[in-house]
C-alpha cells in the first residue's frame, strides 16, 4: 500500500519545511522562498512564516504537499535479524558456550567529540533503563572516550586482546567521519587484525547497509541498546568459534 | 586493458569516483563471457547511502556469476538461481553465489574483509570462470593486493580543486608503484615481528609485531648501522611523523609487505616522498590503468581535456574516461 505524509487528511502529502536564504526580508524574499519550494517539487507551497534574522538573511517556514509516495513493502534491505537476548541470557551464553570473559574496546574515534553514543552502550548505568556492557558478568569493557586516534585505539585493542571493537561515529555530510572509519578498517587489515575482531560501528546515522559498504561486521543506529550489541557479538563469536572448529 | 588478467579489482580515490561505471563498462564488454562479479563494499544501490543521490546500478547478463549477501538478493531485479552457499558473514547476511538466468539490475555486497575475499576468489576460481571482477569501496586500497591487476578510478568528487585531485592521484599511483625489494630479503615474509637489518647483514628481531605497539622502542633501536627496517604491519601516522621529525639524522629504508600497508593521510605520505624516503615492498601491486571521471555528483565538473592532460603528466599508464566508456557501450 502506498503511503504519503499525513497533514489534514490521510495521504494529502503535507510537509513542513524550514530554511534560511541569504536575502533581505521582504516580498522578494518570500517569492524566492516559494520558487525554491516549487523547484524542490512541492505542490501549492505557502510561506506561513518569514522573519529577518539579521542583515541580509531571512528565515522561512513553508507548508506544501509532496507528490511522492512510498511503498513500505518494497523496502527490503534493512538489517540482519540476529536475535536480541536479555542481559541474563547473554551472561549464561558466554558462560556456557564461550567459557571466558569477552573483551570490548570502545571509543569515539578521530575528531569526534561525542561520547553519548558509546557511553549509552558501555557505561554501567546504560541508557533508557537498559544497563550498559560494564554491568554484564563475563564482559570486560574498556571505554576510551572521545577523540581517540585510530592508532591508539588499535594499540589498546592489541594490548587487551579485544574480541569486539565498538566505534562510535557521528556520520555527517562532511566526509571526515567516513574517512576515519575507512582508515580504521584499512589499518586493521594492514595490521593483520581485521579477522581477529568483531568490528562494530554505531551512531545516529549508521545502518547495516552503510556498515557493509564501509567493511564493518555490523552497524547499529538509533534505538539500539547494550543488549543488541552484546547479543550480536556473542552470537558472532560463537559462530566464528564453531567455524574454526569445523 | 584487462584482457590478460583473471582477477581484476577496481579501487577509487573516493566514494562516487566512478568505480561502478567502470565495472559496468567491463561487464558490457564481456557480455557473452562467464564473468564473476563481487564487491568489497556495496554496489548498485538505487540511492546513495550517505547523500541519497541516485547512483549507477549494476546490470548483469545471463550466464554471469555474482557473489552477494543474502539481503541484497531481495532487491535483485535480474533472475537468478543460487548455486552455492558460503560461510562468509557480512552485516547484510551470508554471501551466496548466484547464476544469472535473466538480465537485470543487481545489488552487490560481497565479503568485507581481505581474508574472506581471498577465500571467495579461490572458490570462484574453481568454477570455470573467465574473469573475476571486484569492485572497491570508498577509497579502500587494501583490496588491490589480492587481485592480479588493479584499475584506479580517479573522480573529481574528491575535491573541487583539480590540482588537489591530481596531487592525490599522483600519490596513490606512486604508492601502488613502490618497488619490490630484492629477492634476498624474501625471508622477511615469514617474519611476524618488526625487524632491523644492519649494514653488516645481521638482523635484529624487535619482538613486537607492529610499530603501533611501541614506536619509541623502535626508534631507540635504530642507529647509523641500520640499513632497513621491516614493518610487518602498517606504516601508519605516528611512525611516519616521528620518522619525518628525525629527517636530519641517517634513517633506514623501509620494507613493507605491500604498498597497501601504507595507511597515511596524503600530506604525510607526500612528506615522506619529498624527503626521498626509500620504501620497498615484498609484494607489488599491478596497477594497469587509470579511469577518470570529471563529473562530481556534488554538482561540479572539470574540463575534460585539462583533467586528462594533467593525468598524462603524472603517469605513463593507459588513461580512459569513465563516461566515454559507458557511452560507447550504448552506441
Amino acid at each position: 500500500m502506498l503511503i504519503k505524509p499525513y497533514g489534514d487528511t490521510l495521504n494529502d502529502g503535507k510537509v513542513q519545511l524550514s530554511f534560511t536564504l541569504p536575502i533581505n526580508y521582504g516580498p522578494i524574499a518570500t517569492e524566492a522562498a516559494k520558487e525554491l519550494a516549487k523547484k524542490m517539487g512541492l505542490n501549492d507551497p505557502s510561506i506561513v512564516h518569514s522573519e529577518s534574522i539579521g542583515n541580509e538573511y531571512t528565515f522561512f517556514v513553508v507548508y506544501g504537499s509532496t507528490p511522492h509516495s512510498i511503498e513500505p513493502n518494497s523496502i527490503t534491505v534493512k538489517t540482519i535479524d540476529s536475535p536480541t537476548y536479555s542481559k541474563e541470557e547473554i551472561e549464561t551464553m558466554i558462560e556456557e558456550k564461550i567459557g571466558r570473559n569477552i573483551i570490548f574496546v570502545g571509543a569515539s574515534t578521530g575528531t569526534d567529540a561525542h561520547t553519548v553514543g558509546i557511553d549509552a552502550i558501555m557505561n554501567m548505568k546504560g541508557y533508557a533503563g537498559h544497563y550498559g556492557l560494564e554491568r554484564y558478568k563475563h564482559i570486560q569493557t574498556y571505554n576510551m572516550g572521545s577523540q581517540v586516534q585510530n592508532e591508539e585505539f588499535i594499540r589498546k585493542a592489541k594490548e587487551v586482546k579485544a574480541d569486539v571493537l565498538l566505534v562510535s561515529q557521528t556520520v555527517t555530510q562532511k566526509d571526515i567521519h567516513l574517512k576515519n572509519l575507512i582508515e580504521l578498517v584499512e589499518l586493521l587489515e594492514a595490521e593483520g587484525m581485521r579477522e581477529k575482531v568483531i568490528l562494530i560501528v554505531g551512531g545516529a546515522r549508521i545502518t547495516h547497509e552503510l556498515a557493509k559498504e564501509l567493511g564493518y561486521d555490523a552497524g547499529f543506529g538509533p534505538g539500539k541498546f547494550a543488549e543488541d550489541v552484546a547479543s550480536f557479538s556473542v552470537h558472532e563469536l560463537i559462530r566464528r568459534n564453531r567455524l574454526a572448529i569445523e | 586493458m584487462i584482457e590478460n588478467y583473471e582477477v581484476v579489482s577496481i579501487v577509487g580515490n573516493a566514494k562516487n569516483a566512478g568505480k561502478t561505471t567502470v565495472l559496468n563498462a567491463i561487464v558490457e564488454n564481456y557480455m557473452n563471457r562467464v564473468l564473476a562479479i563481487t564487491s568489497i563494499g556495496l554496489d548498485g544501490e538505487v540511492l546513495d547511502n550517505i547523500s541519497l543521490l541516485p547512483k549507477p546500478r549494476i546490470f548483469v547478463h545471463p550466464g554471469m556469476i555474482v557473489a552477494t549477501a543474502e539481503e541484497c538478493l531481495k532487491v535483485c531485479e535480474a533472475q537468478f538461481s543460487i548455486i552455492a552457499d558460503t560461510d562468509i558473514q557480512t552485516s547484510l547476511g551470508t554471501i551466496k553465489i548466484i547464476h544469472i538466468t535473466l538480465a537485470g539490475y543487481c545489488l552487490i555486497g560481497g565479503p568485507s574483509t581481505i581474508k574472506a575475499m581471498t577465500r571467495l576468489i579461490e572458490l570462484l576460481k574453481s568454477m570455470n570462470i573467465y574473469k573475476i571482477l571486484i569492485d572497491g569501496a570508498f577509497s579502500r586500497k587494501t583490496l588491490s593486493k589480492v587481485t592480479d591487476a588493479c584499475l584506479f578510478a580517479v573522480g573529481a568528487v574528491l575535491s573541487p580543486n583539480i590540482d588537489d585531485v591530481i596531487k592525490s592521484a599522483d600519490l596513490t599511483i606512486r604508492q601502488f608503484g613502490l618497488p619490490r625489494i630484492s629477492k634476498e630479503y624474501d625471508y622477511l615474509e615469514a617474519k611476524d615481528n618488526v625487524t632491523l637489518i644492519m649494514e653488516s647483514g645481521n638482523t635484529i628481531d624487535l619482538m613486537i609485531d607492529s610499530a603501533i605497539t611501541n614506536m619509541d622502542m623502535i626508534f631507540e633501536s635504530i642507529n647509523n648501522e641500520t640499513r632497513f627496517i621491516y614493518l610487518p604491519g602498517s606504516l601508519s601516522q605516528m611512525f611516519a611523523k616521528e620518522y619525518i621529525r628525525r629527517r636530519k639524522s641517517k634513517l633506514p629504508s623501509i620494507i613493507l609487505k605491500s604498498p597497501t600497508h601504507i595507511v597515511l593521510p596524503d600530506l604525510i605520505f607526500s612528506q615522506l616522498l619529498q624527503m626521498q624516503t626509500k620504501i620497498y615492498v615484498l609484494n607489488t601491486i599491478n596497477l594497469i590503468g587509470i579511469a577518470y571521471n570529471p563529473f562530481s555528483p556534488s554538482g561540479y565538473c572539470f574540463d575534460e581535456l585539462e583533467f586528462r592532460q594533467k593525468l598524462i603528466n603524472i603517469t605513463d599508464l593507459p588513461i580512459i574516461n569513465v563516461m566515454h566508456e559507458s557511452e560507447e557501450r550504448h552506441e
